[in-house]
């Protein structure tokens, strides 16, 4: 595609844009007999035109094959994110997950060796107080059995019963006679006599009419009495020959109109008296009122003291037959309690909140259900329960239970939740805190070794390779130069150390390309490479000799411009320097008095040594090198050929040329040469001499100078060879010897040099290093 | 950053001769810096487009300098400057790839280019100066319009051709970029 195609193409364009399709497709027909080329670029835009977005399908990247070096940092590449700022993130993040996992794991075994601990702990303890129960009833039955079978009271008790036998419960002498009879106070000193305390007491005979009762004097109404349905069922198996024991219980009457004194539901133990002539069960007595509340309450008083939680007995209607643990704050709880019961009992209903913690449940008691455990106990069940659930004042507890059938209630025992799993929610939160420690430890570990190598890889450097480093030159573009020693030669030398990018493949091989061509370069005006590599700590660096000087720039800030002669002799060696490079196909192209030292050394006053081959590029096909295709404009855009503003890969000796014409123009006159540009709106404004403004003492230079600055290369001088021709002729006019440099460098040496160590103090270790003004101040 | 170079200064009128290049020179720092930070799409700076960038710039400019400078002047400079820093700035962060070899599997589609990715801008960048081998003036206003955002009217005004012109070869230059992007990405 040319660009005279192109217009043509253009014009048909613009026609063509504004046309519907049939025309378009007439023209194009058209177009195709005359030029098929035409056509074809012509309908490729206008389809590219029209399609509004095209997705280019993805190509595989290109891959460079490089040398040893790179290939070598491409493998360490592809563990770059270990460096990378993620790698805390990275590392951290699944070992998070992992110790997450494994303190589940932990927490799961914990928890469930806690529940089987506390289900057996729970079962035994349960079992225990039952047996304590059962022999605790049977001491107290067997005491009572034994008081039953007194002789004195089995003859006294036949006597009454045979004197009522035959009369009917009908007639009135019935109570008559058991009223007259002295039974009752014989009855009561006898039993107070072998229980060591007032006994109360009451007798039925096989009829169950009540014979005896201890206060009949209060109560005659209750003489020769029938029982109750209730007190019937409780008398039966007595009748037949067995002795009970009933607990407190929801009503406790056996004779029909008996009324209960006030205070603690009462505890009886029933049994039978026997005749002592047919051993056949003559009457039942009942026994109650000799501390044996006392014993049992006491019994209860003793399981809660020595457990944490809550020993209770309920009801097979779900009721707490034994005091509260929560007695002193039943009223401001507000339970569930009987309405049948005239003891308004507690019912062991789950409230569905906490009402300990001053929750208050959505519905009214009426409407709770049994708890988990009244469920199952009133059922008849025997269990324990170690998940969690709520009991009758909706704290979450774990319990066990027994149900006692010859009783009809339940016994049950509840305790805390959160004090049973106590040490699971300790060990829990440990290992919690545990995780959270290892993880943070390790993030800060691997943050610290990542931010402290990278630290220490920058600015802490104290040893590269063979070298010590000793102190720091100057920073550049790429990297920083310092003054080393070789370890061995004890040599002294410049150490430049790759900082920027040195994950980055380009800028390594850059560095790499700049030592290569750099270290091809054997003129003394040429700053020589000594050694090239990379540490142990993964630094690139290469070293070079040491110049105990000055670079132009810092010569002109000490002493303004300089002499022309001396300002020949200087570019004289620059120039050579440059035609070797040159000869040997490569372009400096960053040519600028920070890249140029003049020192004094060996007995060579103001001798020059050129460096920086940063930018350097390969021009003649013979040393071609894989990175000449680098686009990195880097460089002072006044010292910069203007061509290479806009094409900055252009790698032409010319370019050079035009950087020495600057450099004469900033030595002569201390002045920083005008900025040039070759854009299109300026190409009539060529900076002349008269623009340059020289000083009336080196006008000579007017002609060197604008033919070498000008902006359209072809102007120029084509090569280092005619620039030092130049520059002979006019060393004739102003002539330099090397006594004057002698005498320079005597006067001034010193004080150059502090000036230049001044300079290396303040050298910031920070800032914007790639970007800051390179400007020569 | 912080120093102030002495350079940042507005050029001071002087003869004609030279103008442009004092304006590119002073731009140039400023729009380098700017693209700097843009690029870097750091945190702490707003993310700015190249033009609001050189609008900013051309705030900064002292009132008696409009005589001198035409609005859509000074934009035809600052477009060429942003787009030279941009492309400066791009090869220089352009930290994966080596030289010109950016990947071009990410472009998918000139429309979708943004001059905030490095590939992108170095893409744009190649295709201009090839764009400008075959017709000079749809590649300038390509880069005006690209780089320093300028409206066809603004870029006709600067061009001193009519604005139907302007469209027309935008219009083709686009055309001509979708098909340049597709060649490439599809590996060429």
């Amino acid at each position: 595609m040319t660009a005279d195609l192109y217009q043509k193409a253009k014009a048909i364009f613009a026609e063509l844009l504004e046309a519907d399709d049939n025309q378009r497709a007439t023209k194009l027909a058209e177009l195709r007999q005359k030029s098929p080329e035409l056509e074809q670029e012509v309908r490729s835009l206008l389809d590219y035109h029209t399609a509004q977005s095209l997705i280019a399908p993805p190509s595989t990247p290109k891959i460079r094959t490089r040398s040893t070096l790179s290939t070598t940092y491409h493998t360490s590449r592809s563990l770059k994110w270990l460096a990378g700022p993620l790698r805390g993130l990275l590392v951290a993040l699944p070992l998070f997950l992992l110790s997450l996992l494994f303190g589940y794991g932990v927490d799961h075994q914990i928890r469930n060796h806690l529940k089987s601990s506390i289900t057996a702990n729970l079962n035994q303890r349960i079992d225990l107080h039952v047996a304590e129960l059962r022999q605790w009833e049977t001491r107290q039955i067997g005491r009572a059995v034994q008081w039953g079978e007194h002789p004195q009271l089995v003859e006294r008790i036949e006597k009454l019963v045979e004197s009522v036998r035959a009369i009917s419960p009908e007639e009135p002498q019935l109570r008559q006679q058991l009223a007259d009879a002295s039974c009752c106070s014989e009855l009561s000193s006898q039993l107070s006599k072998l229980a060591g305390r007032p006994v109360k007491f009451a007798v039925w005979d096989r009829r169950m009419l009540t014979l005896v009762d201890w206060n009949q004097r209060q109560q005659p109404d209750l003489l020769g009495a029938q029982v109750t349905a209730e007190g019937a069922n409780m008398l039966a198996p007595v009748l037949k020959g067995q002795a009970k024991l009933f607990l407190p219980h929801d009503s406790f009457a056996i004779t029909d109109g008996f009324e209960a004194e006030k205070g603690p539901a009462p505890l009886s133990i029933l049994v039978p008296v026997f005749s002592p002539h047919s051993g056949a069960v003559l009457a039942a007595l009942m026994l109650r009122g000799y501390g044996l509340e006392e014993e049992y309450s006491a019994i209860f008083g003793g399981w809660s003291t020595i457990s944490k939680g809550e020993v209770y007995m309920l009801s097979s209607g779900g009721a707490l037959l034994t005091p509260s643990r929560y007695a002193t704050r039943l009223t401001e709880l507000s339970l569930a309690t009987s309405k049948t019961d005239r003891r308004q009992r507690i019912l062991v209903r789950d409230p569905g909140v906490d009402l300990l913690a001053g929750q208050h449940a959505a519905e009214g008691a009426a409407a709770w259900l049994p708890t988990l455990l009244a469920r199952q106990v009133t059922s008849g069940d025997n269990g324990v329960y170690v998940d969690g659930y709520r009991n009758y004042v909706g704290q979450a507890v774990v319990g066990a239970w027994r149900w006692l059938p010859d009783h009809n209630v339940g016994i049950a025992l509840e305790e805390d939740y959160d004090s049973a799993f106590a040490i699971a929610t300790t060990a829990r939160n440990a290992i919690i805190a545990l995780g959270g420690l290892f993880t943070l430890a390790l993030v800060g570990f691997s943050a610290a070794v990542a931010y402290g190598d990278r630290r220490q890889r920058l600015t802490s450097i104290s040893e590269v390779g063979p070298y010590q480093i000793q102190e720091l030159l100057g920073e550049g573009g790429m990297g920083r130069v310092y003054l080393a020693e070789h370890a061995l030669l004890c040599r002294q030398s410049a150490i430049k150390v790759l900082t920027k990018g040195d994950n980055d493949l380009s800028v390594v091989s850059r560095f790499e390309r700049e030592v290569q061509l750099a270290s091809q370069l054997t003129h003394p005006n040429t700053i020589s490479i000594f050694d090239f590599g990379r540490s142990r700590d993964g630094v690139f660096y290469y070293a070079m000799e040491y110049i105990n000087g000055a670079h132009l720039g810092q010569l002109i800030e000490f002493g303004g411009p300089l002499e022309p002669g001396r300002c020949i002799h200087v570019l004289r060696q620059l120039c050579r320097a440059l035609l070797e490079a040159h000869h040997a196909g490569v372009v400096h192209r960053d040519v600028k008095p920070q890249n140029i030292m003049v020192c004094n050394r060996g007995g060579e006053p103001d001798f020059v040594k050129l460096f920086d081959y940063g930018l350097v590029k390969a021009f003649a096909p013979g040393v071609s090198h894989n990175s000449s295709q680098t686009k990195v404009v880097v460089g002072t855009p006044r010292f910069m050929a203007p061509e290479r503003l806009n094409s900055p890969w252009l790698a032409d000796p010319r370019v050079d040329v035009y950087s020495v014409g600057a450099l004469a123009y900033y030595l002569l006159t201390a002045q920083l040469p005008p900025l040039v540009t070759s854009g299109e709106e300026i190409e009539h404004e060529q900076p002349g001499v008269e623009t340059l403004d020289l000083p009336p003492e080196v006008v000579d230079f007017g002609g060197l100078l604008s033919v070498c600055m000008s902006v359209e290369p072809a102007s120029r001088p084509s090569n280092m060879t005619s620039v030092l021709r130049e520059l002979d002729g006019l060393a004739k006019k102003f002539p330099w010897t090397r006594d004057d440099s002698e005498l320079w460098w005597s006067k001034n040496e010193e004080k150059l040099l502090r000036l230049v160590r001044g300079k290396r103090k303040k050298l910031k270790a920070d800032g914007d290093r790639i970007w800051k003004k390179q400007t020569p101040t | 950053m912080t120093e102030e170079p002495a350079s940042n200064q507005p050029p001071t009128p002087t003869a004609r001769s030279g103008d442009s290049a004092k304006w590119i020179e002073w731009m140039y720092d400023d729009l380098h810096k700017m693209a700097s930070s843009y690029m870097r799409n750091e945190q702490n700076t707003v993310s700015l487009s190249p033009t609001v960038l050189i609008h900013e710039l051309y705030m900064r400019l002292p009132a008696e300098h409009n005589e001198e400078l035409s609005r859509t002047h000074f934009f035809a400079l600052a477009a060429t400057t942003m787009r030279r820093a941009l492309v400066d700035q791009a090869r220089f962060r352009n930290r994966k790839k080596r030289g010109g070899d950016y990947s071009r599997q990410a472009l998918v589609d000139w429309e979708a280019i943004t001059p905030a990715d490095g590939d992108h801008v170095l893409a744009v960048d190649e295709a201009l100066n090839e764009l400008a081998s075959l017709d000079e003036r749809q590649a300038k206003i390509v880069e005006m319009r690209f780089f320093a955002g300028m409206t066809v009217g603004e870029v006709a005004e600067h061009l001193h051709v009519s604005k139907r012109t302007v469209e027309a070869d935008w219009t083709m230059a686009k055309a001509w970029l979708r098909r340049w992007f597709d060649d490439e990405g599809n590996g060429s």
